[in-house]
């Protein structure tokens, strides 16, 4: 194939990607710069691999990608809570790049989770991935993909019950 | 579908996608700079050196090459070693394989009684990858040797909680691929190789050593940030030349980087 053929087939698939790789990465990272460093540097390595990688198996391929490119840079980085307080003011004083990301019910459902868990919920659900693919790309079992989903569904109601309950009185 | 499963689809469904554009030059250009440094570790791979492993170190052999000829191998002791993380699945498809255990009385890595105590600056924790029975933790781990040293990746034990170090054979910062060991190790149950390796920004590192299906690595990217670390082990084929290195092929993101 050549580098025309090869760069146009590469094009299509990542504007058929695009929409969805770049929420996801932002609903695990949510922060969108880096969302936007993660799905770029997931992409990168699918084009420098694409003569091997089909465009069958390049979904698969850049959602594992995505997923361990976000779980390494949670180990360089020294944690930092989820404060919504500070997000929003953060946002109000950011630029165009953070507007276009929204919270919502997902994000926040991801937002206590750990890095591996927010992960498992995304490529699960979000990326429509096997609850069998999701455990062998993550090194977990299938149990541990299903009881996480649960748990964080189990959260979601809980803060939804708060939140009525709060609104009641 | 589970209630979960109904309750999470739904919220995926009101989940917006993005709207902005990617930036397709700057991806092409990152895609083309990983290409060049993908090939440039292609070529080292086929010139790795032996590292200073202190268990018996030889070249890994490609399919078909020659390795560098093992010392010999120490005599074994006594106990024998269980790995505690085993991550080695087929890449392809999930089996419960596992690696086979080599030696007694010494680790997959090398023995106890060659390790010194470390008295260098250990960066972060060990990571275990085998137990002896006699409680004895086989592990990588990132030190500075000496102080302001660069980090290094050395393999050691941990012996009642005292870290003794055993080599340092891999450093991060240098090649972009590193590959030490792979010769062949006689012990009480048959003999065996190991093969210690450190690549860097590597998603997905798998092995074979017979043509088929390809294995993960038992592999760590936490100990040093942008490297992993990973190891295989095994037993010995009869048919690989005993003065060589195993016959192992690595495959490093989908791209056979060794033997082949």
């Amino acid at each position: 194939m050549g580098r025309g053929d090869r760069d146009r087939e590469f094009e299509e698939f990542v504007a058929a990607a695009w929409p969805r790789l770049r929420r996801a990465a932002y609903l695990l990272s949510h922060d969108s710069h880096e969302a936007e460093d993660l799905v770029q540097s997931a992409l990168a390595r699918c084009y420098a691999g694409w003569g091997r990688i089909r465009t069958e198996s390049a979904y698969s391929y850049v959602h594992r990608a995505l997923v361990n490119g976000y779980i390494d840079s949670t180990r360089r980085r020294t944690p930092i809570p989820v404060d919504h307080a500070a997000h929003d003011a953060d946002d109000r004083a950011a630029g165009p790049i953070d507007r276009a990301d929204q919270r919502s019910e997902l994000t926040a459902l991801l937002a206590p989770l750990s890095p591996r868990e927010r992960s498992i919920v995304v490529l699960r659900y979000y990326l429509d991935t096997s609850e069998q693919e999701v455990a062998r790309e993550l090194g977990v079992s299938v149990g541990t993909v299903k009881s996480t989903a649960s748990r964080a569904l189990a959260r979601l109601r809980s803060a939804h019950a708060t939140t009525t309950t709060q609104e009641h009185r | 579908m589970t209630r979960t499963d109904d309750d999470l689809a739904l919220l995926v469904a009101l989940e917006p996608t993005s709207t902005r554009s990617p930036d397709l030059g700057a991806i092409r250009s990152a895609g083309r700079r990983l290409e060049r440094r993908r090939r440039a570790v292609h070529g080292v791979a086929a010139l790795a050196v032996v590292g200073a492993l202190g268990v018996p170190a030889a070249l890994v052999a490609t399919h078909g090459g020659a390795g560098v000829t093992p010392t010999p191998a120490p005599a074994p002791a006594t106990t024998t070693p269980s790995v505690t993380e085993d991550r080695t699945a087929p890449v392809d498809q999930l089996t419960d394989a596992a690696p086979e255990l080599i030696g007694r009385g010494c680790g997959v890595l090398g023995c106890p009684r060659d390790a010194v105590p470390e008295t260098g600056e250990v960066v972060g924790e060990p990571w275990a990858v085998a137990a002896l029975a006699n409680g004895t933790d086989e592990v990588f781990y990132a030190v500075r040797p000496s102080p302001g040293s660069e980090v290094v990746v050395a393999t050691g034990f941990v012996v009642d909680g005292d870290l003794q170090r055993l080599a340092l054979p891999l450093r991060p910062g240098g090649e972009p691929l590193q590959l030490v060991g792979g010769g062949r190790r006689q012990g009480p149950d048959g003999a065996s190789y190991s093969i210690v390796g450190l690549a860097e920004d590597a998603t997905e590192v798998s092995w074979q050593s017979q043509p088929g299906t390809w294995y993960g690595t038992i592999e760590n990217r936490d100990l040093v940030p942008g490297w992993t670390v990973f190891h295989v082990a095994g037993q010995w084929d009869a048919s690989w030349p005993a003065g060589g290195g195993a016959l192992v092929s690595l495959r490093i993101d989908g791209e056979v980087v060794h033997g082949g």
